[in-house]
């Protein structure tokens, strides 16, 4: 195999290119090399440019100049057919697959293979699909519907249809990013797999602990430039982030204690039936509560009940003592609570609408006079949170998706803000946004608790409830299984609450 | 760099255009019509096709906001026969003519708001809904009026054949209506939420919208503005027909998708697209009457022009992303 004299074998080089788009540098000067059969990162913040990179190399878009060679050789101009003949293949976040087909056929979708007659020949899709499977040890049967799949395995699906493509260069774009520990673990054995048979992988993360575990070298490029490649191995983590951010981030999570008031809300036995049961705590103005468990633990949905999108069934809701009933999210807002939530795209933004839109849908009673939106009102509403929140967008008037996801984030939170609550629920704010926005992100969390909030954030990244909370809920099978304060808060104990294997913290 | 500023120029000629496109089509379309034919700029002529979109206009306003909640309504022909024939047993019953106008519009609106409780209460489809009532109360208006006009005994013909100055009262009506909903989507917490809900129905949802309760109140309105066009023919007919309206969903949806509103997402589409939308049919049957083409091929070319229209809206939305 090639891969023994990596030193000079790079199976694909990119030289010098630039990509301008009207008005825009998106990429200057950007080279990327790549060593046959290793696992490269490619890392920077949103807006980076890496994906103008990736859209490059797979053809989709065209260098206003600089070169491209695959295998040593230069490539003229590099469509999606060229990159296709050359083998390379991107699996992009959003999956392509047709859910109610089986896996089999998923891998043949569009090259079917027909018997004599011109039938589709199932058995032989599903023995051909069975071998790929098999050749790099994933365990998935053929015959299975991507329906009933999980999204790990429906990703390795993808993998396969690449896979029987005989593509040399894969990239992948965050697939880690809507995975759970354990199915990480398993792509990971997948990518070791594909690296032993001779593939090469970009990949890109914004999880930079999993650099260690799977990559061999890194290219970060900042703001559309080159910034360094490197060895994984001779570089920590700090020296990454501190290249992609382009300053040192000691303090990632910026934490203070904030002077710690009245209480802002307290549970008193509250269940929804098979989703969360007799869970009762409460919580201080100036405070950040952090939700920890499992995927499935029952805290976005301990949040939605709160927020008043669903109904508990049973037991008493306080805010600043007084007992509550909240039965929609409109009552939610009017006793001050927000929920942001933790899928963007899906129920966070409108797409389609501008900035401003998205900002003040919450609160439009603010912008009225007489019942009627003066738009006057809106901008200078929607300016202050911009500044305020360092939002980076030209014009408060473009369509929201326009914007980074970091970004996307803030004009959420901005949303939630304009409604002046006193408790703010975060559901995984910082999913899939870069380690700058995070670091605003949690900034802008002790900006809220300093100004007298109260906080509830729900993530799936336990470093960061540590770093940024003043005590840890744990949840586990929908029950409140465990709570630690900031001091005592250890990621083995958390962690070990959330899988239920710790009795003696079960009442709270 | 010269380079760049040229570029950001005629980047801004494209999106200006590309954002007036359905502005741009209907000035071309009379630019070519009054090159054909000189009648076409002539004071009546432009007032006969105003008066002439009168009728679909006022639909597909509410067709529109439909569309842009997610939605669609294919009952609003048979709404408009049914409340224009309950306005006309009114009058045959005594009921003084205006009044009788009115609770035949209310009863549009009522017949909307049932609709709008059956999808979003039930969460039924409005394709399904709405074809359903769309047969039923085409059934109920031949049941009821035994398939016979009934007149509207002269007491209304004002508000369809009638003149204020030169201008058709009709045109009037359109444009009031066309003024207050443009005021409503663009100025109005409803609007907003008419948008938001179109727009991500989930979001909107846990933005503390009242998802149901406005969509419940925009087929309401679909049905009102229905029957306002129904009245407003009756009254020029001075007699409300059975079949009235027949086919009408077709073109209200056309001018609302030609007006840039979109059938595959909510959220997208404006009131002055949707009437510059209906005036680009209106033109359009107008100038292929002048130019005397054969009834039949007037309506292939409408169908080639719904074609035309959402294709340009594709190739353009594509420009932008790229």
């Amino acid at each position: 195999m090639s891969s023994s004299h990596a030193m000079e074998d790079y199976i694909l080089e990119v030289k010098d290119i630039r990509k301008e788009f009207p008005g825009v540098v998106a990429l200057k000067n950007v080279n990327l090399k790549v060593k046959r059969g290793s696992v490269h990162a490619l890392l920077g913040e949103n807006g980076a440019g890496k994906s103008t990179l990736i859209k490059i190399i797979s053809g989709v878009y065209t260098q206003t100049s600089g070169h491209i060679f695959v295998n040593g050789n230069e490539v003229d101009k590099m469509t999606p057919k060229t990159a296709m003949k050359l083998k390379i293949a991107v699996i992009h976040q959003e999956l392509n697959l047709v859910p109610q087909m089986s896996v089999a056929e998923n891998v043949f979708v569009g090259r079917e293979i027909t018997t004599p007659v011109g039938t589709v020949d199932f058995k032989e899709m599903e023995r051909r699909t069975g071998e790929i499977l098999k050749q790099f040890k994933i365990e998935l049967d053929p015959k299975a519907k991507v329906n009933d799949l999980s999204i790990a395995n429906q990703q390795i699906v993808e993998i396969a249809k690449i896979l029987s493509l005989d593509t040399d260069i894969i990239i992948m774009d965050e697939p880690t990013d809507v995975l759970t520990d354990n199915e990480t673990e398993q792509l990971f054995g997948i990518v070791q797999n594909l690296k032993k048979n001779g593939k090469t992988i970009i990949y890109i993360t914004h999880r930079l602990g999993e650099l260690e575990q799977i990559c061999d070298e890194f290219t970060i490029l900042r703001d559309g430039e080159y910034i360094e490649t490197g060895a994984i191995r001779e570089h920590t983590i700090n020296d990454i982030v501190a290249l992609m951010v382009g300053r040192d981030l000691k303090d990632q999570f910026p934490y203070t204690k904030a002077k710690v008031g009245e209480e802002a809300l307290r549970l008193e036995d509250c269940s929804r039936k098979g989703v969360v049961e007799h869970i009762s705590f409460s919580l201080k103005k100036g405070e950040a509560v952090g939700l920890a468990g499992l995927v499935g633990a029952g805290r976005s949905e301990l949040a939605r009940c709160i927020f008043g999108a669903d109904k508990f069934d049973q037991g008493k809701v306080y805010i600043e003592g007084k007992p509550v009933v909240i039965d929609s999210v409109r009552k939610a807002i009017n006793n001050g609570i927000y929920y942001t939530t933790e899928n963007r795209k899906e129920d966070g933004i409108f797409q389609n609408a501008s900035v401003n839109f998205n900002m003040t849908i919450s609160s439009l009673n603010d912008i009225l006079t007489k019942n009627v939106i003066v738009k006057r009102k809106e901008n200078s509403l929607t300016h202050d949170m911009k500044e305020k929140l360092l939002i980076k967008t030209a014009d408060m008037g473009v369509e929201i998706k326009n914007l980074s996801g970091g970004n996307q984030q803030k004009v959420i939170f901005a949303r939630a803000l304009l409604t002046h609550p006193k408790i703010i629920i975060l559901d995984e704010p910082t999913r899939g946004i870069d380690v700058g926005a995070k670091a605003e992100i949690y900034r802008i969390i002790s900006d809220l608790k300093a100004s007298g909030n109260a906080v509830i954030v729900i993530s799936s990244e336990l470093p960061e409830l540590m770093g940024i909370c003043d005590r840890i809920l744990v949840m586990h099978e929908g029950k409140l299984n465990g709570e630690f304060a900031k001091e005592e808060a250890a990621e083995s104990k958390i962690m070990q609450c959330a899988f239920g294997v710790m009795e003696e913290e079960s009442d709270v | 760099m010269s380079d760049m500023v040229r570029m950001n120029k005629s980047e801004k000629i494209v999106n200006t255009v590309i954002k007036y496109k359905s502005a741009f089509i209907l000035l071309l379309l009379c630019v070519c019509v009054s090159l054909l034919t000189p009648q076409f700029l002539s004071w009546t002529n432009i007032m006969n096709i105003a008066r002439q979109t009168t009728t679909n206009g006022i639909i597909a306003i509410g067709m529109a906001c439909v569309i842009i909640i997610g939605g669609i309504d294919l009952s609003v022909g048979s709404v408009l026969a049914f409340s224009t024939l309950i306005t006309g047993l009114l009058i045959t019953n005594g009921v003084p003519g205006f009044w009788a106008g009115i609770l035949g519009v209310l009863f549009g609106g009522v017949i909307g708001i049932i609709s709008g409780l059956l999808i979003a209460e039930l969460d039924l489809p409005p394709f399904i809904v709405t074809l359903a009532s769309m047969s039923i109360f085409r059934g109920f208006t031949m049941l009821v009026s035994g398939g016979m006009p009934v007149s509207l005994q002269n007491e209304i013909s004002f508000f369809g054949a009638g003149y204020i100055g030169s201008v058709p009262f009709p045109v009037i009506i359109l444009m009031v209506v066309f003024l207050i909903m443009w005021f409503v989507m663009n100025r109005t917490k409803f609007g907003r939420h008419i948008y938001a809900i179109g727009g991500n129905e989930q979001t909107a949802s846990l933005s503390g919208i009242n998802v149901k309760r406005d969509k419940i109140l925009v087929y309401g309105i679909s049905g009102l503005l229905a029957a306002l066009s129904g009245i407003i023919i009756a009254a020029r007919l001075n007699s409300a027909q059975p079949d009235a309206g027949n086919g009408y969903e077709m073109d209200a949806i056309a001018a609302a998708v030609i007006g840039g509103c979109s059938m595959s997402q909510g959220g997208i589409g404006t009131m002055g697209g949707v009437i510059i939308g209906s005036f680009i049919i209106g033109v359009l049957n107008n100038a292929m009457n002048l130019l005397n083409v054969s009834p039949f091929w007037q309506t292939s070319v409408k169908g080639f022009v719904i074609l035309i229209a959402i294709i340009i809206d594709r190739m353009t939305t594509r420009v932008k992303k790229a």
